[in-house]
């Protein structure tokens, strides 16, 4: 193997082999990031949304509800859009026309104001699989029920996560990051994000968040060189990793090792070039290194003050990797968050969980309970407060100058997501988008898909079942909003992105009758 | 096949064929096993091992400085059943073994004291002779092996003292490398005689049967009695693998082990807390100390379970059957002994009897039957003993092939109980009844315990806002259970249906079944070996002459203990 590495004199005097694991990994050799950097940041909340609270229930200015128009369920109460939107019987409406002192709805409450002209609220995104519970939905991997509760759609082929897509991708990431995904969470240590290493077609793994803020600290932080001269080569250690990586190919060709044992092994030498590259950084960092936070063990306890500490310990420390550039991919998995007690005489937070398979806590009971009105109450303040006290919170930290007139916000597409839509139902999965990705998406727009003229197939008292769009047009939105082309993210000859099987639900039942030949375009009229 | 008396091939290697552990299986099945995958060291495994390697080469004053980055491994996951079956590797597993390699590599490197005790006073040389070199191989690359190193091991770490390294440099190399190495973070097992011409069954080392002791029991390496043993060839005769078989288990690590195994079998750290700012259940728990600083009660309901299961398998050395009758509390809790109605125990001298003709045995103390609220769920305890304690198929319930609705619990009635509610949800509708049928009458019955898992007679209702009791309302606990399918005598309370699930024998062959999936991180595949081997596991569970005791360390006995079978290539 030595043949194969340059040599170089260390600052010791010592020649030194280059390490080669690099050349494993998915970058374009020598290149340097000439343009602003791009950033994918996912927010992913769970069970479901209240719809009459997320959307807008606005009148005035000109704008009536839906019942103005509609009979039966389709008058739910939410603002009727009445602006048509190219490519479909779509529509839309500017955010600030439906701004009131209280926000643009029940949960996207008032600290969201100063951002209307740079969010994007979208109605009617359609999740096609027959999923349950699941993890990596909202970002593209529909087969990801199994370990939370069975669906149809684990029998779909796992593919990665778009994040992850992104993450190894050469054209989103042109040099080897210091981190290529961080993924936080709170109790919960099972990430949303699925990855194949970069090697499509190779096995697809789910990840682990990191539930401890000096654990986030180490990944993006630890031995970077804050100040002073930068390193003059790569880590001699960065050879060692290479004979390490050695013994994991040696074992490879072991008679005694299975294909299934093979994979494991190239999967671990994928990441030991990931450990290693990191080593040969040579980057300093231009911004201000953030505080080392203490050790926060995980818990699966609702203790209000260690969930704040915590979320504002990880909030800090995103904004930090993204303005240092240690990571342009975040996932952010709020498991925990604060709202209202049973008592509504109580204005006291208590803490709240959803563990990831629903199994404990009552923010997963609360979702379920719909029909009762102080249940609603309750989860409509859970998510008020993630609204107000994480999602603005970490938007205002972002919202600071990078390039020109942008901000670290606006060169970003942060995407508030939902693992299920309504009353477990993931027809029009609520979403919410900050940033432009550097003026790819025009913002400040609320986009509604559902073709309100279209077959109501059943409601509830939180949303309708009628068609809308598929949600694999939100992920071609993001892939292409981040820079990728579809050559760099369509596989197997599919346009677009993630599964858009439907069976397993019951056409008499369910929308299923979509347009699939486009679903390999970005959503209608999200570019204005 | 048993080779007692018959000496090994070589240092650490087992003749083709042998089991010492002696326990052959009637079996009309293929006598392959399952194949089993090549497993990483769970996180807790990682974390022990790394503790107890380096306490063995004398530098444990390390540790205190590892801590961090010992936590900073991703802890495996519950969703395959139980955590040492999460498989998966992920960035931060990878990074976590390099930075602890390096700071140990770091720390000794840095320190005369600590070189010496790893490497010899050889290492503190002008340059680092093959002697030394070799002497620390055998050493800490040895025990981070677990097995000696072979010719080409030996080669690849001397190459690492290539004279431009320090003596002091070449140690703390190959202290990064053998840390992060596949033959320290897998339990590797690969070393073995092929049993077959393809070569897809293989007969495990000495070595590597005193790994799957040593992981199996203690969740960590192999200690020097155990590595001795299979240096020294005892491990694979008879009477000395059941010598070291009997120390493992005697050895208070695997109590821990099998507590970890109870611990997630029935899915204790599920339960998030009682949710003690609702005013309802405030009411409810009146005069409990719930929510109480000071006062954690679901803490000590866990332990008594882990003090139930431990003294029925290391003190009593009972059956499962005995241990899912008995009648004594063992909790030293007020709190919980005042919930049950009886005295604390004082740690000494006769247990406490549970009041009579309240509840039976394990599976019916609170830990089992709590609630998160003021009511009770009969739909998830009936679930968590179909599912979990009878290992019978109980899908979850899909949303998209049910009726908007059929998920949400049913409304709140002061006219009506728990049970009545519940059922008006399910009955009479043919697309609940499938699977509900199957699992809801079992809950039922556990109406006589509150959501606290107190025994009651008349249930008690509250307003949810407020706390003000609505409604007292008699609870009814005759349902018919079928156990088995075709079971038709209804059971008319929890002690009964206590006495028909000892009947039934399901519970032997579910704990069986649990056991295996965790003794040997992998699915039970039912079309090999495997089905015989938990067959027999449940059948031993109910002789008491094997009771809980030996039959946990039965598994270790059987020939597939002693084999891999490798999956297709």
């Amino acid at each position: 193997m030595i043949s194969r590495r340059l040599l170089l004199r260390g600052a010791g005097g010592a020649v030194l082999a280059l390490p080669f694991l690099q050349s494993l990994l998915p970058r374009t050799a020598g290149a340097q990031a000439t343009t602003t950097p791009k950033r994918f940041i996912v927010f992913k909340t769970f069970s479901t949304q209240l719809i009459k609270q997320w959307y807008p229930a606005f009148t005035g200015n000109g704008y009536a509800l839906k019942d103005s128009k509609y009979s039966g369920s389709k008058a739910d109460g939410t603002t009727l859009l009445t602006q048509k939107l190219a490519g479909g019987p779509y529509t839309w409406a500017p955010l600030s026309d439906l701004k009131t002192d209280r926000g643009i709805s029940g949960i996207l409450g008032a600290k969201l104001n100063p951002f209307l002209d740079k969010l994007t609220l979208i109605r009617g995104l359609d999740f096609l699989p027959s999923v349950n519970h699941n993890f990596g939905g909202l970002l593209g991997n529909f087969s990801s029920c199994t370990k939370a509760t069975p669906c149809d759609a684990d029998s779909l082929k796992a593919v990665p996560t778009i994040d992850q897509v992104l993450a190894y991708s050469p054209k989103f990431y042109e040099t080897t990051p210091g981190l290529r995904s961080l993924h936080v969470s709170q109790g919960v240590t099972d990430a949303m994000s699925y990855s194949d290493g970069g090697k499509p077609g190779g096995p697809v793994e789910q990840l682990k968040t990191r539930t401890n803020p000096r654990d986030v600290f180490n990944d993006l932080f630890a031995g970077v060189m804050a100040g002073g001269a930068a390193p003059t080569g790569p880590d001699p250690d960065a050879l060692l990793v290479d004979k390490v990586a050695e013994q994991y190919r040696a074992l490879k060709s072991n008679p005694r090792i299975s294909a299934e044992d093979r994979d494991k092994l190239e999967q671990h030498i994928g990441l030991l070039a990931e450990v290693e590259a990191k080593l040969s950084t040579t980057t300093k960092l231009s911004c201000v290194e953030p505080a080392e936070p203490a050790s926060l063990g995980n818990n699966s306890a609702t203790d209000p003050a260690d969930i704040v500490k915590k979320w504002d310990l990880f909030l800090d420390l995103i904004v930090a990797a993204i303005a240092c550039d240690r990571t342009r991919v975040v996932t952010i998995g709020v498991h925990k968050a604060l709202g209202p007690g049973p008592d509504p005489s109580d204005t006291k937070l208590i803490g709240h969980y959803h563990s990831e398979d629903a199994s404990g806590g009552t923010w997963h009971g609360l979702a379920h309970d719909w029909e009762n009105e102080n249940s609603r109450r309750m989860l409509a303040g859970i998510n008020n407060w993630i609204a107000q006290e994480l999602f603005a919170k970490l938007l205002t930290k972002l919202d600071v100058p990078e390039s020109g007139d942008r901000t670290l916000l606006d060169n970003s597409l942060v995407y508030w997501g939902n693992e299920l839509g309504f009353n477990h139902i993931a027809y029009s999965v609520p979403c919410l988008l900050a940033g432009s990705a550097a003026g790819y998406i025009k913002p400040g727009r609320y986009l509604d898909y559902i073709d309100w003229e279209g077959r109501s197939y059943f409601s509830q008292e939180d949303g309708n079942v009628i068609r809308g769009i598929p949600h694999n047009r939100f992920l071609v939105t993001a892939l292409q909003a981040m820079g990728l082309s579809p050559a760099d993210y369509e596989r197997d000859g599919q346009k677009g992105y993630g599964s858009t099987s439907t069976n397993g639900r019951d056409p008499g039942a369910w929308p299923t009758d979509y347009d699939l030949s486009s679903v390999g375009q970005v959503l209608p009229g999200i570019q204005g | 096949m048993s080779v007692a008396g018959s000496a090994p091939v070589g240092p650490g290697e087992v003749p083709a064929g042998s089991n010492p552990g002696g326990v052959t299986v009637e079996c009309d099945m293929s006598a392959a096993p399952g194949v089993s995958p090549l497993m990483k060291l769970s996180t807790l495994e990682y974390q022990n091992t790394v503790k107890d390697l380096l306490a063995a080469v004398g530098v444990a004053k390390l540790l205190p400085k590892l801590e961090g980055l010992l936590a900073s491994i991703p802890d495996d996951s519950l969703a395959d059943g139980f955590r040492r079956r999460d498989n998966r590797t992920a960035l931060e597993h990878v990074q976590g073994y390099f930075n602890v390699g390096r700071a140990v590599g770091d720390a000794i490197a840095s320190d005369a004291a600590l070189l010496e005790a790893v490497a010899g006073k050889c290492a503190g040389a002008a340059e680092l002779s093959t002697d030394c070199t070799n002497a620390f191989l055998d050493g800490f690359v040895r025990l981070a092996y677990r097995r000696p190193l072979s010719a080409a091991d030996r080669a690849e770490y001397s190459a690492l003292n290539d004279g431009q390294r320090t003596p002091a440099q070449a140690i703390r190399a190959m202290v990064i490398v053998a840390l992060s190495s596949p033959r320290f973070l897998t339990q590797l097992e690969v070393d073995g005689t092929s049993l077959d011409a393809s070569g897809d069954l293989v007969q495990l080392t000495a070595y590597e049967i005193a790994s799957r002791l040593s992981y199996g029991f203690w969740q960590t390496m192999p200690d020097a009695e155990l590595l001795a043993a299979a240096a020294d060839g005892s491990l694979a005769t008879d009477a000395g693998f059941a010598q070291q078989l009997q120390r493992v288990f005697d050895d208070e690590r695997t109590q821990q082990t099998l507590w970890s195994f109870w611990n997630e079998w029935f899915k204790l750290e599920r339960f998030t807390g009682f949710e003690t700012s609702r005013p309802a259940l405030q009411a409810l728990a009146a005069g409990e100390s719930l929510g109480v600083a000071g006062h954690d009660h679901y803490r000590d309901m866990v332990d008594e379970i882990r003090d139930l299961t431990q003294l029925f398998t290391f003190g009593r050395r009972a059956t499962l059957a005995e241990l899912l009758t008995t009648d004594i509390s063992l909790t030293k809790s007020a709190d919980l002994a005042h919930l049950y109605g009886v005295s604390a125990w004082s740690g000494a001298g006769d247990y406490p009897k549970l009041p009579a003709g309240t509840r039976a045995g394990l599976l019916q103390r609170a830990a089992l039957l709590v609630s998160n609220l003021e009511q009770t769920n009969p739909f998830h305890r009936g679930a968590l003993l179909r599912r979990s304690v009878l290992c019978d198929p109980l899908p979850q319930p899909d949303p998209n092939s049910l009726p908007p609705g059929s998920l949400d619990p049913p409304a709140p009635s002061n006219a009506q109980t728990t049970r009545q509610r519940f059922q008006a949800k399910v009955e009479g509708k043919a697309l609940c009844q499938g699977c509900h049928g199957g699992f809801s009458d079992l809950g039922y019955v556990l109406e006589s315990f509150d959501a606290l898992g107190r025994f009651r007679q008349v249930e008690h209702v509250y307003d949810e806002k407020t706390g003000k009791q609505l409604a007292e309302l008699p609870i009814d606990t005759t349902a018919l259970v079928k156990i088995e399918p075709e079971d038709t005598a209804p059971v008319t309370s929890a002690l009964e249906l206590n006495q028909r699930l000892v009947e039934s024998e399901k519970v032997e062959a579910c704990l069986a079944q649990r056991y295996f999936e965790f003794a040997a991180r992998r699915a039970v595949n039912t079309s090999t070996l495997d089905r015989c081997v938990v067959q027999d596991l449940a059948t031993a569970l109910k002789d008491p002459k094997v009771g809980l005791s030996g039959a946990f360390q039965r598994f270790a006995k059987y020939a597939s203990f002693f084999q891999r079978k490798v999956g297709p290539r």
